[in-house]
Formats: structure tokens, C-alpha cells, sequence
């Protein structure tokens, strides 16, 4: 369980953002607290050497791990914000805070959850029977954000760490690429989740008079988005995979 | 000529950048330069590392060397390929020995010459493999490692553009939340559009706004001129 605090000009800042913030040296990290995991999640973290396959689908894989967990959060997430009522897949039922469809996080994550599920699904149908969703152990993984103990802000604040991280993400896998069949599809992707990324810091700046960036500042990596490298995604995103 | 005298030698500069501007790689080419020196033929100069992400070195120079055998070696595999397809080869196939195993292939395909396209295609192909194989030697012969086809350093630059490209995106979808803060500012189908998908002129299934789109560079180089004063 990683619950590490690291400190920022901002604010202090656990347990997420810690690895985005060491791999890419930005101060885009999420600058709010987030509570600690719940259930028992995936320990010691994932490694790129255990995604299935290897060369293109071993990648494809990876990217595939993290869109479900994308696509699941955001059906989370939509339920906290709103009505709730739903158990995730370990079972809990979600409390929903209430907000209204027309919020602009609420509409938001409607919209982009939806988007996530279908890059999710895309993959599935790209990889077909080499999907690490149908072999052991990710075939049962469940994802556990802790939904129940998040405030509103602290929601938004997750959505936009995990479109964030999703972003270089996938630039740190394009290394890892055998043949250039996928780099215009992984880049249609990862540009969309840079949108993502740049809308969910707009709308969080707005309802919490944060100062999240955009995107990378001219003095901050040239303006250029940071690739990390996927042992380090996987340790961060292996905090809310639950295995078996 | 070795590494040092093609650093400190005005003309072959001055000749290398003349190739490289001819091959559209100008703006390459002045980087390069730039890194090997401050204006002057000294080699003092230091360069950030973040001005060649990816390109391996133990030294400033080494770097840029690098640097321009990646340009070299993505050249000679163009013009490689394109011999090949000129006569009637698998893309695969090795350089031949000498050029005059090429005989042209295909038809002209609307050239008003293709006699002589074809010849400089051939000659050229050859040239830049020579100049890929001059910087590799040149880097080996002072104790380095050269960048080769398909390593990392090739990905790591894709990835360096992917990121710039992702930049270019979130910017895009604010300026699109500012004109229409209720609307969606994911990727939005527009003319001349491709999906990346299939490559197809149309919108992405099952929804417009899950794939960022893409043009073609003739489209793109085609829109320019009416922004030009």
C-alpha cells in the first residue's frame, strides 16, 4: 500500500501523485488528500514484465489495464457525484453525493466515462483472445478507489491524476512499440486523454480556485508533455488493483 | 574526413547543410549545427540535453552526431525503400553493391521525366547511406555508440512528437470549452479529417469524439497559404 507524503509549493500531497510527480519532475500532480485504499490491493505493485504477450501486444495490454481501470473509475466516480445506488465489483454499495447532472464535473464525467469505455473495448476487440482480461489473474480484477470516503473535490481530483498519468503513460510505452502498426491509434488515444486532462484542471480550477496546469507550462519539460515509464505507471495504478 | 574536421571545416558544413536543406531537413540541419557550435567553428559550445531527448551521447558532440546519424539513417532507409519500390523489389531488400544492379520498374506515374527521377532516386539512396555510414564510423572511430535503425532512440523521438502533439491537444480542447463551455471538447470530425482507426475520411464509431483525428501533410501544407500575409 503506497500512502507516501510528499510536500509541493502548493499543498501536501499523497498518495497518487507521488509517482507522477518523481518520474516527470511536474507540478501536475494532484495537490489534495486522498485517503487510503480500502481493500487489498495488488502488493508488491504490477510490473511491465507481468502484462501478457510480448512486442505490440504486450503493450496493447498495458494499455488496456489502464483504460479498464479508467473506464471503472469513471463509473464510480459518476455515481458518487450523483445518486449513487450502485455496488461497485467488490461489492460496495456507492453513496452519492447528490450534485446535479448540469454541474459541469457531473456532465463531464458522464461524457468522458463513456469515451474510456470505448477505448477500453476497442483494445479488447484489438487484442481479442491475447486480452489480458481473459487470463488469470486479471481476468477477476476489481478496482477500489475508496469512492465512499471521497469528497467532491477529491473525486475530481483523482479523475484528473488518472487522465493525467494516463497521458504519459502512453507516451512512455511508445518505446516499447516492435512495429509502428499501433502508434497512430495509441496516439489518437493518448491525445484524447490529454483533453481529458486539460478539461477535468479547467473545471477543477473553477469550482475549487485551484491553480492546476493546463497543460505543461514553456518552463516545465519545454511545454511538452512527460512520458513515464510503465513500471512506474503500473506501481501508481497498482494502489486501487484488487487481484483474485 | 573524420568527425573533428567535419566539425571544424566551414565548407563541409556549409555543404553538409546545402544536402540537408535540399532533403527538406533544413531546420534539422541548423539545430545540428547549433549544437556542434556558438556561431563560430569552435566546438565549445554546451547544449541542453532537452534540446535532443533520446538521443544517446557521452558528449555534446557525441549527441549531436547522434543526432544527425538518426536523420541519416531515417534518409537512407526512405530512399532505400522507395529504390526498392521504383523496381520492383520487397521493400525489404538490402542496398544493393552498386547502383547499376537498378533498372526502373514502374511506370512514371505522371512525372514529365521519370528517366531522370529515377536516376537521382537511385543516386541519391546511395549517397545517404554513405553519410549514414561516414557518421557511424566517425562516432565509433572516437570510442562512441551509434544510434542504429529501429533502437529506442527512434521510438523516443516518435514519443517526444506524441507529446508535443498531446500538448497541441489539451490546448485544443480548452480553446474549445472557452468558445462552448457546455459543450464536448473531445476530438470534433471536421473536413479532411482521418480516423486513425482505419485511416478512413470519416467519423470515429461508435462515437465522434473518441479518437483524436488526423490530416494528412499535403492537407495540412495545403490549408497554410491562407494564413500567410
Amino acid at each position: 500500500m503506497m500512502n507516501q507524503t510528499i510536500s509541493t509549493p502548493e499543498t501536501e500531497v499523497k498518495p497518487f501523485s507521488r509517482y507522477a510527480k518523481a518520474a516527470a519532475g511536474l507540478a501536475l500532480a494532484a495537490a489534495v488528500t486522498l485517503p487510503k485504499r480500502a481493500a487489498a490491493v495488488v502488493n508488491p505493485p504490477l510490473t511491465f514484465a507481468q502484462i501478457p504477450g510480448t512486442g505490440d501486444t504486450k503493450v496493447l495490454n498495458y494499455a488496456l489495464a489502464l483504460e479498464a481501470l479508467e473506464a471503472d473509475l469513471y463509473v464510480q466516480a459518476l455515481q458518487r457525484l450523483t445518486t449513487g445506488g450502485n455496488a461497485n465489483s467488490l461489492g460496495v454499495q456507492i453513496t452519492g453525493l447528490g450534485l446535479s447532472a448540469s454541474e459541469p464535473d457531473v456532465r463531464y464525467t458522464q461524457l468522458f466515462g463513456r469515451v474510456e469505455r470505448e477505448h477500453r473495448d476497442f483494445l479488447i476487440q484489438a487484442l481479442g483472445t491475447n486480452s489480458l482480461l481473459l487470463s488469470a489473474p486479471f481476468n477477476t480484477a476489481k478496482f477500489d478507489f475508496s469512492m465512499n470516503n471521497l469528497s467532491r473535490q477529491q473525486v475530481v481530483n483523482l479523475l484528473y491524476t488518472v487522465e493525467n498519468l494516463g497521458v504519459s503513460a502512453y507516451l512512455g510505452a511508445i518505446p516499447f512499440f516492435v512495429t509502428n502498426t499501433f502508434l497512430l491509434v495509441a496516439g489518437g488515444i493518448q491525445a484524447t486523454e490529454a483533453r481529458h486532462t486539460a478539461t477535468i484542471a479547467y473545471i477543477y480550477n473553477k469550482l475549487f480556485a485551484a491553480t492546476f496546469p493546463i497543460s505543461p507550462p514553456a518552463n516545465v519539460n519545454n511545454g511538452i508533455d512527460p512520458l513515464i515509464a510503465p513500471d512506474v505507471v503500473l506501481q501508481a495504478a497498482s494502489q486501487f488493483i484488487v487481484l483474485g | 574526413m573524420d568527425s573533428s574536421s567535419f566539425l571544424n571545416d566551414p565548407v563541409s558544413r556549409r555543404a553538409f547543410m546545402a544536402r540537408m536543406t535540399a532533403a527538406g531537413l533544413g531546420t534539422a540541419a541548423a539545430m545540428l549545427l547549433a549544437g556542434c557550435g556558438n556561431g563560430d567553428d569552435n566546438n565549445s559550445n554546451v547544449i541542453p540535453n532537452a534540446n535532443f531527448p533520446g538521443i544517446p551521447g557521452r558528449t555534446v558532440t557525441e549527441v549531436v552526431l547522434n543526432y544527425a546519424l538518426t536523420l541519416e539513417i531515417l534518409e537512407a532507409d526512405l530512399y532505400r525503400q522507395a529504390l526498392n519500390k521504383a523496381t520492383g523489389r520487397a521493400l525489404t531488400e538490402n542496398l544493393a553493391a552498386n547502383s547499376s544492379a537498378y533498372t526502373l520498374t514502374v511506370s512514371g506515374g505522371g512525372l514529365a521525366d521519370p528517366q531522370a527521377a529515377f536516376a537521382y532516386l537511385r543516386d541519391f539512396a546511395f549517397v545517404e547511406a554513405a553519410h549514414r555510414d561516414f557518421l557511424t564510423t566517425a562516432i565509433q572511430a572516437s570510442g562512441g555508440t551509434p544510434v542504429t535503425r529501429r533502437t529506442a532512440g527512434y521510438k523516443q523521438l516518435v514519443a517526444t512528437a506524441v507529446a508535443i502533439h498531446s500538448t497541441e491537444a489539451r490546448h485544443s480542447s480548452i480553446i474549445d470549452y472557452l468558445l462552448e463551455p457546455t459543450g464536448n471538447p473531445g476530438p470534433e470530425f471536421l473536413t479532411g479529417d482521418r480516423r486513425v482507426t482505419d485511416r478512413a475520411n470519416a467519423e470515429n464509431t461508435p462515437s465522434e469524439d473518441t479518437f483524436q483525428y488526423y490530416l494528412d501533410p499535403p492537407t495540412v501544407i495545403a490549408a497554410l497559404p491562407a494564413y500567410n500575409v
